[in-house]
């Protein structure tokens, strides 16, 4: 594990899948719901700005807001319109609003194929520079954007769930949605603002992973089970813990292929999977005394 | 098509007690889908693609209406029925129909071990790692070359040949229908009966079944073997027929489109996701406005059945059944 | 919990009408933009199963639209025994799955014969469903061997040299580069491991000391260069079918093996939409195997038509070429046959073609078919090696070897 390359793509994928473990993390906070949607808006992030650029000859950070808002509209719309009245009329039962998220998640990807096309788009690079080299290894912009802006999204969302009156007032439906509709608190204000702020932050992570390898209609359902393994994995303890997890996934995912060949991250994963959510459902940061 | 499927859709349990009035509906309708369907090659894949559909559909909906738990491993299990079926024909010289038997048993054995391996999961943790169950057990055919003919798949099937007597397509279309409805007859019946009461209510309120002394893991996985055999036999049927089978041929797409069939035809019954099957293969392939919007057009539509219509199809048309019943009747109905 | 069921009753209302919507724009693919041209008579018609949606859709759209526009190229300048010439299209989003649907679906349609522009796991599908369907068929832009050999392989034909023939241009090259050391990177696709099974059988010129596969939706393919690297080969092939793997193969080896010679399938150079999805200079040397000679006066033609047709940026590429020529191919075996009704006159018409001169390849390369050959490339000058520039794109043919004429 000394080749500096294969950290640097780690550190890399770990960015994104923590990016969208956060997303996870912060509708479940506040919904109590974990949104198998936030894959796909995640996906439109990246192919709308992509197409957006070739199609109509937008600039980028243009073509990046336009793509953004249209996940914004999607995280909303999945909220208001889905999840909300299915969860409403089933009572709080798990496996209605599972089905529901799950054809959302279908019916965003076959719309985003139906409207973007369905080949690989090549993904947008926010800022363009040239590739840098540190100690013999290049990095090239994508990256060192994809990890800077990572970083600068926990940053901020910590600060904002610390600091701001929306982000206490989420830490405190999360702690109990019933407990706090009883006390007055905004409980579907809060849960809305919880679908929003992931929407963005999934739209964002698409837009900076999709320079890697490009991004297609269907990318979003693989993106949301890493996203969901990274948030199970890290623990919903601390707005850092998707992080963790987003970056053991990705250590997993470059370096199981570098010992063991081929698809040995997709076993991996399934391992992994099954270890966590069977003896560490809860992840490895749990929140204490705070109930 | 369009009249068969919504014949297929009247076909709510009219008399829930034995399920033979939604075993009537069903034949007629299987019966007016083999009349549409004749000897015209096109039609008759038709069928067999809504047969696979609904025998995975029907799968999924052992364990997941009957016992609330949704496994996502279902390509898995289609994929080890068509792999039963390819190498029996390619590597054996056992007779075929070994593999229709093999098959199911191979997966309901492996259903079970995900399910005691899955047991203390449900809900989104299960969805998950059934769906990267599914994705390794892709990877795995596609790695062991030895076994599964890696990413080329088996091909050059033989032909099914009883005592001598070799079916013809139009045989096996009719085979493979009388299946479906047998299937979806029997699962009827099952969720009639003491058993699937059990199950059902193991669903809804687990603690109370073990309080009268049934043990709930058991049943959970009976209701899993059952479901993965079921699928099995759906995979197995469409590899016979279209001669080849590779690690692509059950995707996750097919999943997805399983678990919103019994939704599209009606949760209520089995015979709702052998409904949703015709109506998902009529939308997907034979309507022919579509083009590949079909697919979109059925996500869509499964959206608006959720808000509006959480019955489904055969529930909608039931309550309009009941409806027009009691009117006439002026007497009440449970709907 | 504020909202209605009014609100809910809408909202199901708007998402009918955005799928009746999506159902109005549909038929967006379909091959009814097509006119007769000055051809009258009895249209015949042609089926084409073209995967414009699914993971073949990267090459198989390319393909599809040249094969419109040769139809109705043929249309315009009389059609065929003065017949019109009408092309219905399916989809099989190269899902096996769907291929028996749709083959007997083009059928039912009244298609006499068949073009299969899919992936090739559908189109190894599609081959044992021919012999129930009844109809002859052309797999355009198909280079895998098996696809044309027996079994079942009494209806179906392909143009282009096929991967025996690649390994042979392959061993020429390298012998020429002194390359004795081969790592291979490839993807999981049922096409490349059909067609490296018939490659590496032939590569018997070199020892390969690294073999790495990787997913077709990979990510992240820097563990799989690393193994690469560690086994020290000479030059590395990446063998996948394009498109986003390809170009995330080439940045990743650019950036962890920049010294070492890269080599390339066809696919590379036939999909200029993914080049723009390379890092800057990442394509720089790779070297790949193209099929468009410049020296060939019909390709020359080619390209100029259409240029006009598609505007004066269009890259054209090998898939364009063999789709043209598949469309002159069933023309002429029509002709032949002296109509379309008959399937099995048909066949042997397709049989009985020898020395057509195609638009791709040399300018002396030809195409026959007979009947136990049902892969139309005579010898190996259909193939030339083309190495990639510093701006990503193809700069011209590769200076240190080329597959000779007489292969």
């Amino acid at each position: 594990m000394t080749d500096l390359q294969l950290w640097l793509s780690a550190v890399e994928m770990g960015c994104f899948f923590g990016m969208l473990a956060l997303a996870y993390h912060l509708v479940y906070v506040g919904a109590g719901f974990f949104n198998f949607a936030i894959g796909p808006y995640a996906m439109i992030g990246g192919l709308c700005t992509s197409w957006l650029v070739i199609t109509y000859d937008l600039g980028v950070w243009t073509a990046a807001s336009i793509s953004i808002v249209l996940a914004l509209v999607l995280s909303v719309v999945t909220e208001l319109g889905v999840v909300r009245p299915v969860q409403k009329r089933s009572g709080g039962g798990e496996l209605p609003a599972l089905v529901a998220v799950a054809a959302v998640l279908f019916a965003i990807q076959q719309a985003a194929g139906y409207v973007f096309g369905y080949p690989t788009l090549p993904g947008q690079v926010l800022v363009t520079f040239g590739p840098v080299e540190v100690a013999g290894v290049t990095i090239q912009p994508n990256t060192i954007l994809m990890i800077a802006l990572g970083i600068v999204t926990f940053v901020v969302t910590a600060l904002w769930i610390r600091f701001t009156r929306t982000g206490r007032l989420l830490r405190a439906v999360g702690d109990s949605n019933h407990a706090a509709a009883l006390l007055g608190l905004p409980v579907n204000r809060v849960r809305l603002i919880a679908f929003i702020v992931a929407g963005f932050i999934a739209a964002l992570a698409g837009i900076l992973f999709a320079p890697k390898a490009g991004v297609h209609s269907l990318s979003g359902l693989g993106w949301s089970l890493s996203g969901f393994l990274a948030m199970v994995v890290g623990g919903t303890g601390s707005v850092w813990a998707p992080l963790l997890g987003g970056m053991l996934l990705g250590l997993v995912e470059v370096f199981l292929p570098y010992y063991f060949g081929g698809q040995a991250h997709v076993y991996g994963m399934l391992v992994i999977a099954l270890v966590f959510f069977a003896f560490k459902p809860q992840g490895l940061f749990v929140r204490t005394v705070r109930a | 098509m369009t009249a068969t499927s919504t014949a297929a859709a009247r076909t709510r349990h009219a008399e829930p007690r034995n399920g033979l009035g939604g075993l009537a509906l069903g034949a007629a309708a299987a019966v007016l889908i083999l009349l549409w369907a004749g000897s015209n090659g096109y039609k008759q894949t038709l069928v067999m693609s809504a047969v696979t559909y609904a025998m995975i559909a029907l799968g999924m909906y052992v364990p997941y209406l009957m016992a609330g738990s949704l496994s996502m491993a279902y390509s898995a299990y289609a994929g080890i029925g068509g792999y039963a079926v390819g190498l029996i024909s390619t590597k054996t010289g056992l007779p075929m129909i070994v593999a229709w038997i093999i098959g199911p048993i191979v997966a309901a054995v492996l259903a079970v071990i995900l399910g005691l391996v899955t047991s203390r999961l449900s809900g989104f943790f299960l969805a998950a790692v059934t769906l990267l169950f599914g994705m390794a057990f892709n990877a795995f055919l596609i790695d062991a070359e030895g076994i599964s003919g890696g990413s080329a798949g088996l091909g050059n099937l033989r032909s099914l040949s009883l005592l001598g007597w070799t079916p013809t397509p139009y045989q096996v279309m009719v085979g493979s229908v009388i299946v479906v409805c047998l299937t979806a007859f029997l699962l009827d019946r099952m969720r009639l009966s003491p058993w699937g009461v059990i199950v059902r209510t193991m669903r809804d309120a687990p603690r109370a079944v073990e309080a009268v002394g049934v043990r709930v893991p058991v049943l959970n996985l009976v209701a899993l073997a059952i479901g993965a055999a079921i699928a099995a036999i759906g995979g197995a049927l469409f590899t016979y027929s279209a001669g080849s089978i590779t690690p692509d041929t059950f995707t996750l797409n097919v999943v997805f489109l399983a678990i919103f069939m019994p939704l599209i035809g009606g949760s209520g019954t089995p015979w709702g996701a052998a409904a949703g099957a015709v109506i998902a293969v009529e939308l997907t392939l034979n309507f022919p406005a579509l083009q590949a919007s079909g697919t979109l057009l059925l996500a869509l539509g499964v959206l608006v059945i959720l808000l509006v219509a959480p019955h489904g199809v055969i529930g909608y048309a039931d309550k309009l059944r009941t409806r027009i019943w009691a009117s006439l009747r002026k007497e009440p109905h449970r709907g | 919990m504020a909202i209605s069921r009014g609100t809910t009753a809408r909202l199901a209302a708007g998402l009918a009408v955005l799928a009746l919507a999506a159902a109005g724009c549909g038929g967006k693919n379909g091959g009814d933009e097509l006119t007769d041209g000055t051809a009258t008579g009895d249209p015949i018609i042609i089926g084409m199963d073209e995967d414009s949606t699914g993971p073949g859709a990267s090459y198989s759209v390319i393909a599809g639209k040249t094969i419109r526009l040769a139809i109705q190229e043929i249309n315009n300048k009389g059609g065929v025994l003065g017949r019109p010439l009408r092309l219905v299209v399916e989809n099989d989003e190269s899902d096996p799955t769907k291929v028996p649907a749709v083959l007997q679906k083009l059928q039912s349609q009244g298609a006499k014969f068949l073009l299969l522009q899919s992936g090739s796991a559908a189109i190894m599908q599609a081959k044992s469903v021919l012999s129930q369907v009844g109809l002859p068929a052309i797999a355009p832009t198909g280079v895998t061997a098996t696809l044309v050999e027996p079994p079942n392989n009494e209806l179906i034909y392909m143009l282009a040299n096929t991967t025996s023939d690649w390994s042979q241009v392959y061993c020429g090259a390298f012998k020429a580069a002194n390359i004795n050391r081969l790592a291979i990177l490839e993807d999981d696709t049922t096409t490349i491991a059909a067609l490296n099974k018939a490659l590496l059988s032939g590569l018997d010129c070199v020892s390969v000391v690294a073999r790495e596969k990787g997913s077709i939706n990979a990510s992240d393919l820097s563990a799989q260069v690393a193994r690469l690297k560690n086994a020290k080969p000479d030059a590395v092939l990446v063998t996948s079918v394009g498109g986003s793997f390809e170009v995330l193969a080439h940045n990743t080896l650019a950036a962890q093996m920049k010294e070492t010679t890269r080599f390339s399938l066809a696919s590379i150079g036939n999909q200029p939409d993914s080049w723009k999805l390379a890092n800057p200079g990442a394509l720089e040397g790779l070297i790949f195997i193209g099929s468009l000679s410049t020296d060939n006066p019909r390709t020359q033609e080619l390209i100029k038509f259409l240029k006009e047709k598609n505007g004066q940026d269009y890259e054209v590429t090998a898939y364009d070429a063999q789709a043209w020529d598949a469309v002159q191919l069933v023309k002429l075996a029509i002709e032949k046959a002296g109509g379309p009704d008959d399937p099995k006159k048909l066949n042997e018409a397709i049989q009985s073609i020898s020395g057509y001169q195609p638009h791709f390849g040399q300018p002396n390369f030809t195409i026959s078919f007979s009947a136990d050959k049902h892969l139309g490339a005579d010898g190996l000058c259909g193939l030339a090696l083309i190495e990639f520039g510093a701006d990503n794109r193809p700069k011209g043919p590769w200076s240190t070897y080329q597959p000779p004429c007489e292969g």
